[in-house]
This record gives C-alpha cells, structure tokens and sequence, in this order.
C-alpha cells in the first residue's frame, strides 16, 4: 500500500502528480496535464514520472486496453517515459526541444526501464532503444520497428511554462 | 502442323507427355530438373516401389531414429502441387517402342512421348546355396530396413557380406541394431575401390578397434543350419562362421531388365548404353542413374546420377540446342564417416595413371593414413585417400578437381611440420567454376550470385542452391565459400558504423582524435545525420573516453551512455542493478569484507562472488544506487567498472608471499596493473590475470592479458578470452622485467583502443590485423610504426586523467537527480518484487507477481474511490 501512496512529493521541485488542468478556450478543447518541470528533464534523454492516476484505471484513450501492460497494470499507476530531443543544429544559438512521452513499460523485457534506453532515430523516424533486449520503439506511433505487432501507449506532450504537459486523450485532437 | 503456326516450343511441350520409371533419387531429381526447364511438361511418374522417393544415402540413419518421413525428398501433396502425376505400386512390365506406350504390372496403359528410365539397381546376391533363407536379406530400400529390423529383433549375431562402402553402411546398421557384427569380404581388404591396400588395413584396424569383426579374403561356399546360431557359413579356406543374420551388400547391379526384355542396347555386363545425352538405343527413351551404362561405366554413387538427369532433363526441354548439358562423366570422389572412421577417396586413389607419383603418411599410434597422387610432373593432384583424418578432403578436391597448381612441397598439403597448418586453400583461391557440390551441380559462382541476390545466412544459400543437400559431403566446404563471401560484404556493410555515419569505429577514433571535437552533437552535425542510435552513441562515448578520458556521466555524454553506464551499474533483467566495487587483484581486508556485508544487508542485496574475484551485490533500485555507493566510497572502496567497456579485472593467485611455489609477487603486480589500467576505456571490456608461476592457477592463458611469472621475469601473453569462443591467449614476450612489461602492456592496449572495431575483443582484433601476432610483435616490441611514445603518452594521459565516477557522480547534484526513479513521485516502482530463496532475495516470477495480486486489492479499491472524487 505504501508503495501505491500518492502523496509523495516532499522536495519543493517535485510536482505533485494531482492533475492540474488547463484549458484553451472554452469549448471542450484540449485539456493538458502537468507532469512535472522542464529542468527535470535531460537533454536527448529520458525521465520517469506516474502519470496522474485520472490517466490510469482504465480512464485513458480507446486503444489502451489492447496495448501491452504489467500483469497487474490496473491496480497500479501508470508510469511513463518522457524524453527529450534537440533537433537543433549544434551551430543554431537557440534550442528546438521536442518533448516525447511513451509508456515506460517494456513489453518484451517485462520491466518498467524504458525511460533508461538510448534515443536516437532509424531513417529519420525518433525511436528509443530498449535498454534490456534494444528493440526498438518509435516515439511518435508506439510501434516497435523489429516486431510491428507490438505497439505501446504514446502521449500527445508538450512544453509549456517551463512545465512538461500531457493532454488527456479524450481530448485530443486526433 | 501447330509448330509452323506457333513456332514456340513451350506451345507444343504441352501436349507432350514425359513418363518416368522409378522414383528414386535421381529419378526424382530429374522430375524437378525437367519441371525447372518448362513447367509447362505433364509429367508421369510411375513407382515400383510403395512409396515416393526418399535419401537412400542416409538410409542407416533409420536405425539410429530417422523415420522414412524423415527420408522423404517430397510427399504427394508436393507433387501435386507441381503437377506430377504419380502412380505408387506400378512397376512397368512392358514397353511398346512403336505405339510409344508402357504397361504396369496391374495392367495399366500409358502414352509417352518421351520415356525416362531411371529404374536404379538392385543388390547382388551372390549365387551361394542356401542363399534364399529367411534371414537373408539385402540392404537397399526402406521396406529392406523394416525386414531387417524385424530379423534383428530375434537375433543375436548379424554379419554382412560385402565390405564396400554400402556393406560398412550396413554393418553400421547391424552394430545400431544392437547385434555382434562381422564383415565378410572377398576382397583382401575393405572398400577396395575407393582405398589402397595400406588404406584398407588402417581401416580395418580401425573398424575392428569399433566392435566390428571384419573377415577378408573369405569366400562363402554355402549356408547351412548352424549349432550356436541360426545360420552357419562355409568358408573356401575351410573355416566357417556362425550368425542369425545374413546381410547381402556385393555390390549393385543395373535394374536393367526393361531394356533387356525389349531390346534396347545393353552393355556385355549389363546396364542400359546411353550417350552423352542419356538417350538410350532408341531416341525417345532415357536412361539416367545406376541403371545406365555411359562410355562402359556404371555410376553408383548419386551426383552423377543428378548429373544424368540433369542432362536428360536439358536435352528433353531443348533439343540439341545451345543450352543443352551434355553429360561428361563424373567425379567419384567421396568422402564420408563410417561407425566414426573418417574415409575420403579422389580421383585416382590406386594410382593407376602412368608415370603417377605418390606421397604417403602413415600414423599409426593416431590411427591416420594419407595418401596423394600427382602426376608425372608433379604439377596437379590425381588422387587421394584418407583415413582417419580427412580434414584435408574439401582442399584437395578443389586442387584436383579444378587443375589448380601444386604448391612446391605437395606433402604439405597432407601433413603439417613443426606445427604449421597446412595450406588451407582458401575461399579465394577458387575459381569461380568451381564445383562446390557435385551433387546438385554447384558452383562457386552460384553460391556467390545467390548471395548478391540478397541470402545473407548458410541455411539461405543451402535452401536456394540445394548446395549440400545431396550426399552433404560438402558442407563444410560450402560454408567456408559462403563465410568468406559474406564476410568480404559484410566487411563493406559492417565498415558504417550504423545508419548515422558512414565511418567505422576506427575511422571515427581517429577522426575524433584529429579534429578533438568533444560532443556527440557536432560529431554527427558535422560528419553524420539523423539522430544517432544504441550503437553509434555508445561508440562515440567510448571514444570520447579513450581520446579526452572525461567523466562518463558529463552532461554533454549522458545521453550516450548505455544504461549501464548511465546508471554505473549492470541493469539486471528486472531493471534494478547490481553493485561491484573494485577489488584490485582479489585482494581485500576483513573490515572491506564486513563493509560489503553491512552495506548488503542494509539494503537486502542479494550477494554473489564473481568469476573476477569479486563480489557482485544484486536488486539495487535505480534510487537506491546514491546510498549504497555513498557507504561504500566512505569505507574505501571504488567503482569497479563491471558496467563499462573498460577494464574489468586482474586476477591473480597467491604468488611467491605464500604459495610454496610461487616465483613472483603475482598479487603485488595484479594489483599494481588493476590500479593502472581501471577507468580505461576500450571497445570491448578488457580482462587481465596474473600467475605467480608456470602452475597457470590465475588462468591467465585465457585473458585479454595475461602474465605469467617466470623465474627471471614475466611471460606476457596476449589476446585470449573465455566466453562463448574460448581462445588461448598467445606467447607475446619472455622473461620481461616489470617495467618493459608495462611499457608493451601500454603500447598493446592504447593501440586495441585505437584501432579495434566496436564490440571486437583483443583476439578477433589481433587475428584481423594483417600479419596477426608477429606483426603485433613488429608494432610493439619494434615500434615498426614509429608510434610506440604515442601510443606510451596516451596511456599516460589516461592513467594521469583517473577518476573513479561513483565518487564523482555522488558528490554532483545534477548527476545525482538521475537516479530517481520518478521526477514527480517518491513511489518505487511496484513492479520490482523479490521472493526469498536460499537465505536471499530473487526477482519475483511473473506467476509469483500475479498469485500476489491479492495483496493489492483493498489499494486497488481505494484507487478508484480517489479517482471518483476527482
């Protein structure tokens, strides 16, 4: 039970993982999530964060109960991966980061390490490496590039002041 | 006439219809042959036999548990599927040339156009009295084996008349029968074609040595009832032997008999004359495998059987045309394995040829005979015969089957002196005519087309050429061929490190080194693209650290680092880690042993020692890495690089301080090499030994490094390894004192680092370099490269640059804020579960995580109140 506490955040940098919702405009438009802070993450790596638990128990979108999951995936957060990439040429002063949130489960190595792999890109598409077996999975679909089968949860993410934000897939833009 | 309208011969091929008498292997090879031409052909095959065709080569590997399935070369859905008519049980009686029809026993009428026999042969039976018995049998089909596995069952004592290739076969059979086997032989030796008399009494000697009793020079006069056994035979010299199973293999004769009966030209000792095109005396019938009788031989071996019907196929789909095959006769050469005795036999093996030179070798406390014949001038090999040994088989085949040159000692072709290796014949030597497998006609310049069309593996290659799928005497020619082809493109593909950069490791080692760029970012703006990968980042990281020697964990090269080196910890299959301190030569006080102790009961680390002399600390959470290496940096101790490519360990013996024969301070020296080297960084993890006398028991023999103490210095030996492809490490320097020792130690490891290929141990490296050990000797000991201080400065400058990166990490903030496993929680991670066993702890199973599920369920119900109060 402990180890399923919510309330755990005694550091000030941490965020409390309650959701925090904001909207843009006023119709029934996308509504972000916060995760965490922008200098928790590392550059062209990755974090590991539970998402808010209005994501987990089964409230998140409509394909997720047919992605991969820990067998006792329902009575547990969800945890997921945020990592960063520059895309920026390293002559450009300012910096382009792209923030990319997936499940951090590994399907395959069952163990929640993917925010522990290595990023990089296979033609041109962003993909992380996992660090047990280094399958790979792209970044942008979920869809691991040696068995195209297996497709894991990917988030729709974004930067937004100095806060790394998730939206809540029934809200998303498809 | 439907030609003159559609001058297409495929038009007309139609309405031909091709009958086909027998299945055996060359009849159904000759089936799949003509089918490859024009699959257009209606093709008819008619069968003596109850079944369609299976291996006969491999017929006694029933004994030892194939099934006829396992022996099947196809199956009627195959043939079906192919088109091919089939008729099982059919045996042809008669044949009316003039109305181009057959007839099958059952009565059964067929039209042909074309009419192929490919009947085989049946064994002889010589004609002793009493030779018709019950318990008689002979050795050549499938319903044969069943006879003789049912014979054998009631019986005790087996003996097989015949000791040629096929009677040794059968005698192999018997012996996996379970029955005391004799061979008796008319002959006054074994395998009299194929072996000389020396030859034949090694392998005597050698079969005998297994079990089998072989009787040569023996004549059976008859077969009468028998005291102690079933049967007794009568020799002529008067001597008799008794048995409960008779097993007939004196060779085959041509099923001839068709012919025979109407009239087609048969040789003076029967067979069906063919030409070179299989066409027999009448024009629209072929003949093709054992039954055949070409230039006044009979073939009975089945690569030139295919060959056959091959050629008959050819002349059937096209006439006299250009691409017609003519058959040319065929190499007989074998070589095979019988009970365990290697046998090999090319060309001339009895040196028959005029003015044939010969060369012979005898071992026989090894139980190896060779032998090779060349011609007059020496120039070309005409023949062989090895036994016991015939690892020279596939080379000399290709010399003499291809003209190639002898070299100036052909001896050494056979046997090696002062320990060289022969000269092997390499894969490149060959031309590309080169017949690789007779069997299915296979040249090297098939393996090679298959392979540029795109088959990247042995199995590939085999199941798109058929190479090796006949009599397999090739296969490891075969794959020596399709090794070195794909290594000369896997060299070319493998030369780009990965799709990000078109450089090798050593390209971008050096290119790092010249232009000192110090981050993955401008290396890959400048001279790569995309985003870099697992492979090329770690690459570049390990550069990094070879060239600048900069803390791992910098941020410019976190996001390079494999995990492991990430998290400075070897990532275990749950994702926590393990804990290894250095223990410089397997050295270690009582208080850092009780550290270790505390430190692992405190966090419940499951503790095991290593093959290293070190102790492993398991199931550390990525969060509890900080706390545990913090209390192990406060008791002295350092990180022990078990996660890097980098020096791992040195481990020693005692040595001379207590060991009664110790000739040298191994441990003194281990340590002093450990603390040296630790933190170096290199392409592939890099281990070391030291022994304090010839007694080897550091085994520093299979070490990247290894030394051994000597009475007047060091032995150094370099580049062995264990793991998966153990290899001995070699002999590279003698009797050095400490310093040199250090000084070749230096130069050898900065030139690894510095030129060796991404993952590539110190071995492979050392067999890649051009000249291997004496040109590493050269480089080294010689500094034939004039690059020796080099080398000595940028050892230096990483042993000056140390820094252990546990004690680093802890005492940096920013590197510590990686090991939590969650930005925006305290919370473990609940899937990170151990069981107790033995005392400590172990990963959860994934039955054992769900049986505990029950465990969650209040939480889980909480869960959702709190997400419905949201």
């Amino acid at each position: 039970m402990k180890e399923l506490t919510l309330e755990a955040p005694n550091s000030e940098k941490q965020v409390k993982p309650q959701p925090s919702l904001t909207t843009e405009g006023n119709k029934f438009e996308t509504q972000w999530l916060v995760l965490c802070n922008e200098d928790d993450l590392v550059i062209n790596s990755g974090v590991c964060a539970l998402l808010p638990d209005i994501l987990s128990n089964g409230k998140t979108g409509k394909d997720a109960s047919e992605l991969q999951k820990p067998p006792y995936q329902s009575l547990v957060q969800e945890q997921v991966a945020i990592f960063t990439v520059n895309a920026s040429k390293s002559s450009e002063k300012s910096h382009k980061i792209k923030v990319y949130v997936i499940a951090n489960w590994d399907p395959i190595g069952e163990a929640n390490v993917l925010y522990r792999g290595i990023i990089g890109s296979i033609d041109n598409e962003p993909m992380i490496a996992s660090p047990l077996y280094k399958q790979h999975y792209s970044l942008i679909t979920g869809i691991c590039f040696e068995q195209a089968d297996l497709k894991i949860s990917t988030y729709e993410a974004r930067l937004h002041n100095g806060k790394v934000e998730i939206c809540l897939p029934s809200t998303c833009a498809d | 006439m439907l030609d003159t309208v559609h001058p297409d011969t495929t038009t007309l091929a139609l309405h031909k219809q091709i009958i086909v008498v027998g299945n055996g292997m060359v009849g159904h090879h000759f089936v799949e042959q003509l089918l490859a031409l024009n699959s257009a052909l209606q093709i008819c095959v008619l069968s003596g036999e109850s079944r369609l065709a299976y291996d006969r080569v491999h017929l006694s590997e029933f004994f030892s548990g194939k099934t006829p399935e396992d022996l099947a070369l196809t199956d009627p859905q195959s043939y079906k599927e192919l088109g091919v008519e089939f008729h099982l049980d059919a045996k042809v009686v008669s044949i009316d040339k003039g109305a181009k029809t057959v007839t099958t026993a059952s009565g059964l009428h067929f039209s042909y156009e074309q009419l192929v026999l490919a009947t085989g042969s049946f064994p002889f039976v010589p004609p002793i009295p009493g030779n018709d018995q019950e318990h008689c049998l002979v050795y050549r089909t499938i319903d044969d084996l069943y006879d003789i596995e049912k014979s054998a069952k009631c019986s005790q004592v087996g003996v097989v008349v015949g000791g040629g290739l096929l009677g040794l076969e059968a005698a192999n059979a018997l012996k996996e029968a379970g029955l005391t086997t004799h061979v008796v032989e008319f002959a006054p030796q074994l395998m009299a074609v194929q072996v000389d008399q020396s030859g034949g009494r090694l392998l005597k000697d050698k079969i005998e040595a297994l079990g089998v009793n072989v009787h040569t020079q023996k004549a059976t006069q008859e077969i009468v009832k028998g005291e102690k056994c079933r049967y007794r035979m009568n020799f002529a010299d008067g001597s008799h032997l008794e048995t409960d199973l008779i097993l007939f293999s004196a060779g085959i004769r041509p099923s001839d008999q068709l012919a025979r009966e109407f009239s087609l030209e048969l040789g003076e000792r029967g067979g069906i004359v063919i030409n070179d095109y299989c066409q027999t005396s009448d024009s629209d019938i072929y003949a093709i495998g054992e039954c055949a009788l070409w230039q006044n031989k009979i073939f009975g071996l089945v690569a030139p059987g295919y060959s056959m019907a091959r050629s008959a196929a050819s002349h059937i789909a096209f006439g006299d045309g250009e691409q017609t095959l003519a058959f040319e006769g065929a190499d007989m050469s074998t070589k095979l394995k019988l009970m365990g005795v290697e046998v090999g036999s090319i060309g001339d093996a009895h040196a028959n040829t005029e003015g044939a030179l010969v060369y012979t070798y005898e071992n026989q406390p090894q139980g190896v005979y060779k032998k090779i014949v060349v011609d007059s001038s020496s120039t070309y090999l005409i023949g062989a015969v090895l036994i016991g040994d015939t690892s020279n088989y596939d080379t000399l085949l290709q010399y003499a089957l291809n003209k190639i040159e002898l070299p100036e000692n052909p001896e050494s072709l056979m046997i090696s002196f002062d320990g060289e290796q022969a000269p092997a014949l390499g894969a490149d030597a060959l031309p590309m005519s080169a017949s690789i497998c007779s069997c299915h006609n296979v040249t090297k310049s098939d393996v090679v087309s298959a392979i540029e069309q795109g088959e990247t593996s042995l199995a590939g290659v085999k199941s798109c050429t058929k190479a090796s799928s006949g009599c397999g005497g090739c296969a490891s020619l075969l794959k020596t061929v399709v090794d070195f082809e794909l290594e000369k493109r896997g060299v070319e593909v493998k030369k780009d490190i990965c799709e990000h950069f078109a450089y090798s490791r050593q390209e971008l080692f050096n290119l790092v080194q010249v232009t000192q760029i110090k981050d993955f970012d401008s290396l890959i703006d400048k001279h790569g693209k995309g985003l870099g990968c697992d492979i090329c980042k770690p690459a570049a990281a390990s550069i990094f650290a070879s060239v600048h020697n900069e803390f791992v964990l910098n941020q410019a090269h976190t996001s390079l680092q494999d995990t492991n080196d990430t998290y400075l910890g070897n990532m275990q299959k749950d994702g926590t880690y393990s804990v290894v301190p250095r223990v410089a030569g397997g050295e270690i006080t009582p208080e850092k042993l009780i550290l270790l102790g505390e430190v692992a009961k405190k966090y419940a680390l499951y503790t095991k020692i290593t093959g290293g002399q070190r102790i492993d600390l398991f199931g550390a959470r990525v969060e509890q890495l900080p706390d545990i290496w913090q209390a192990l940096v406060d008791g002295g101790f350092e990180t022990g690089h078990a996660y890097a490519k980098a020096l791992r360990t040195v481990k020693s013996c005692v040595g001379s301080t207590w060991c009664r024969y110790g000739v040298q301070d191994s441990v003194g020296l281990a340590i002093d090499l450990e603390n040296r080297y630790k933190g170096l960084r290199g392409p592939h993890k890099i281990k070391f030994a030291v022994s304090g006398c010839t007694r080897e028991c550091a085994e520093a023999q299979s070490k990247d490094i290894g030394v051994i103490a000597t009475d007047k210095g060091w032995n150094l030996y370099v580049c062995g390894n264990g793991g998966m492809k153990p290899r001995h490490g070699d002999l590279f320097a003698t009797d050095l004192d400490t310093q040199t020792l250090i000084t070749y130690i230096d130069r050898i490891l900065s030139f690894y680092v510095k030129t060796a290929d991404r993952l590539q141990r110190t071995a492979t490296w050392m067999d890649n370099l051009e000249g291997g050990l004496a040109y590493l000797q050269k480089v080294i000991i010689e500094d034939s490269l004039s690059i020796a201080k080099e080398l000595e400065l940028q050892m230096e400058n990483v042993v000056n640059t140390y820094q252990c990166e546990w004690k680093t990490a802890l005492s940096d903030t920013q590197s510590r804020k990686r090991f939590r496993q969650f930005v925006n929680s305290d919370a473990k991670d609940v899937n990170i579960q151990f069981v107790e066993e033995r005392g400590q702890i172990r990963p959860a199973t994934k039955a054992e995580k769900l049986k505990d599920k029950a465990s969650f369920t209040v939480t889980n119900e909480q869960l959702i109140d709190l997400v419905e109060e949201v």
